[in-house]
């Protein structure tokens, strides 16, 4: 991460490069918007013995309604999540893009030297291909989050037809799962998401780029700098070096 | 008490005709009536008021039940709290609409042998069986039923779920939401369910589960088009309550899962055991539940702990350089 924060107005008139493309902007905005709602309905389910819950779920016209927009934006999320596996799919067959989300054993290595950068025994933080661990860390979460909340969620929607396959333990085990996995996803979004994008002194107030898609250069020189190599490698026309 | 009165009354073959040529007994039994709580306390006149003199001035009543339901408010004299109850009650109601059989206080309490029922849980229910014969039928094999009749002074006779003089159409929605509570009366006190061994913890668990949230929010509002979502006496069953481990018993294990069809016809066998029974979670009890639920207890904070503790990292090496290059 660059250690000197520079002004909005200098920021502007940098170079930019293309990070994102179109569809990943949408997808992760399709991601904010359904995981948004299902926190809203889904937390107050999860503590509806609370009265801030309670009045979070009258909020949102009483229980059966709370639950069936709960259930709309678990359709929504579920959609986006098949939607992601098919284009990613797609995209690795037909050698369109690398597997950058891919942990690599280079990842340990990374995270052993940042954290050693932090404690200051590392000199400097280690170059980044296009995703960091951190990066990594959260697509992960994600994924591995959002099978389990579907799963849970799926035997819970569905209880009769779950226990005609599976004993009927399953489905309040299949409620304590979502309930604990719901809240360590709102955790680690409202701490780790939250800082690691937008709050951090180095990105504060927010990080536009999912958004945009668009990154300062120097960011990434700074942040992704073996990804910008091959950017420029493959002629990429946004990465071309600045004239100097 | 009216010795006048009794010079004739007293002989309990006395009759009269009312018109229209219906026959009225008007004999009474004054020893029961000495023996009643009014006994001491109250003259002929305190109740048959406007008979003065004799002859006495003639009748318009032309039956026996039209007397008894144009005099039977003369109890409001002395007891308006209970009468006034009885206006909002299911019974009045019932006899405003015009069915002459409603019970007014002389059906249930008596008119001239009118005794003290409170704390008597058998001839309490005895007098509902009067008109309520199948319901009390029912009731009568049932865990409480049974227990009352040998004399057990902690289990409900009817007016004890349904109350004495204001009991409500128990057909409502609203009191299905509310029943629960009824129930939790008795089944979280701990001095009485200790005597039977019953868990206190029934309340708070159908309360945890997806059934009791639904209800507790159903209880402040039902919307219309909502389907019922079971309460106590869904499962339980509500007059023929039956104990857990009666084989009779709707929510014994080898019953359960015809009572979850009631709502949820395609269950399965495996469905029943969805439902923890009342029980906490425990490596012994439904222990998937609860070594999935020590999972997030241990897996949460330690996952949130570390990322934390990366952010302090991320803070405290910014903070650091910043100060150093300060300091030049």
């Amino acid at each position: 991460m660059p250690s000197d924060v520079s002004s909005s107005a200098e920021r502007r008139a940098e170079p930019w490069v293309v990070r994102f493309a179109l569809p990943q902007r949408i997808e992760h905005l399709l991601l904010v918007v359904s995981f948004t709602l299902l926190v809203l309905t889904g937390l107050p389910q999860r503590f509806a013995a609370t009265g801030w819950a309670q009045s979070m779920i009258w909020a949102f016209g009483g229980i059966d309604s709370t639950r069936l927009i709960h259930r709309a934006f678990a359709v929504m999320f579920m959609v986006e999540g098949a939607w992601h596996a098919a284009w990613v799919t797609w995209l690795l067959a037909t050698r369109r893009a690398r597997p950058s989300m891919l942990p690599t054993p280079r990842d340990v290595t990374d995270s052993v030297r940042q954290i050693g950068y932090y404690l200051g025994i590392a000199k400097a933080e280690p170059a980044y291909d296009r995703y960091d661990y951190r990066q990594k860390f959260e697509y992960w979460g994600v994924v591995w989050g959002g099978v389990v909340m579907v799963v849970t969620g799926l035997i819970m929607m569905f209880p009769t037809r779950a226990a005609a396959i599976l004993p009927g333990e399953f489905i309040p085990a299949a409620k304590e799962a979502h309930g604990g996995e719901a809240l360590l996803a709102f955790l680690v979004i409202v701490t780790w998401h939250l800082y690691g994008a937008h709050l951090n002194p180095h990105r504060f107030p927010a990080d536009t780029t999912i958004f945009t898609g668009r990154i300062t250069r120097r960011r990434m020189e700074a942040e992704h700098p073996l990804e910008l190599a091959r950017m420029v490698d493959r002629g990429d026309p946004s990465a071309r070096p600045p004239e100097a | 008490m009216g010795d006048a009165c009794l010079a004739c009354h007293a002989d309990p073959g006395l009759t009269m005709t009312l018109p229209g040529g219906a026959t009225m007994s008007v004999g009474m039994d004054a020893a029961a009536f000495a023996k009643s709580i009014h006994g001491d306390k109250l003259t002929c006149r305190a109740c048959h008021r406007g008979i003065e003199g004799f002859p006495h001035p003639p009748r318009t009543e032309t039956s026996r039940r039209e007397y008894s339901l144009a005099n039977y408010e003369a109890c409001k004299t002395c007891h308006f709290d209970n009468y006034t109850r009885t206006l909002d009650s299911m019974h009045h109601r019932v006899l405003a609409e015009g069915n002459e059989n409603a019970p007014v206080c002389t059906d249930c309490h008596g008119a001239h042998d009118v005794v003290d029922l409170r704390g008597k849980g058998v001839a309490i229910s005895r007098t509902c069986a009067s008109c309520h014969q199948e319901v009390y039928a029912s009731y009568a094999q049932s865990v409480h039923g049974k227990a009352i009749t040998e004399g057990n002074a902690d289990v409900p006779d009817c007016t004890d779920c349904h109350g004495a003089h204001q009991m409500v159409d128990p057909r409502t929605r609203q009191f299905h939401e509310d029943s629960p509570d009824l129930c939790a009366t008795c089944h979280t006190d701990a001095e009485v369910m200790g005597r039977y061994g019953i868990s206190t913890n029934v309340l708070k668990s159908y309360l945890q589960d997806f059934h009791g949230v639904t209800v507790s929010f159903y209880k402040k509002r039902t919307p219309e088009d909502a389907t019922v979502k079971a309460v106590c006496t869904d499962c339980h069953g509500i007059h023929d309550i039956r104990a857990t481990d009666d084989p009779e018993s709707s929510v014994i294990r080898a019953n359960l899962v015809q009572t979850c069809r009631k709502c949820h016809p395609d269950a399965t066998e495996a469905f029943p055991a969805a439902w923890l029974s009342h029980y906490e979670p425990s490596p012994t009890r439904a222990p998937m539940v609860y070594w999935v639920k020590v999972f997030y207890r241990i897996f949460v904070p330690l996952i949130v702990g570390g990322l934390v503790l990366h952010i302090g990292l991320d803070l405290g090496r910014l903070l650091v350089n910043r100060l150093r290059r300060k300091r030049g």
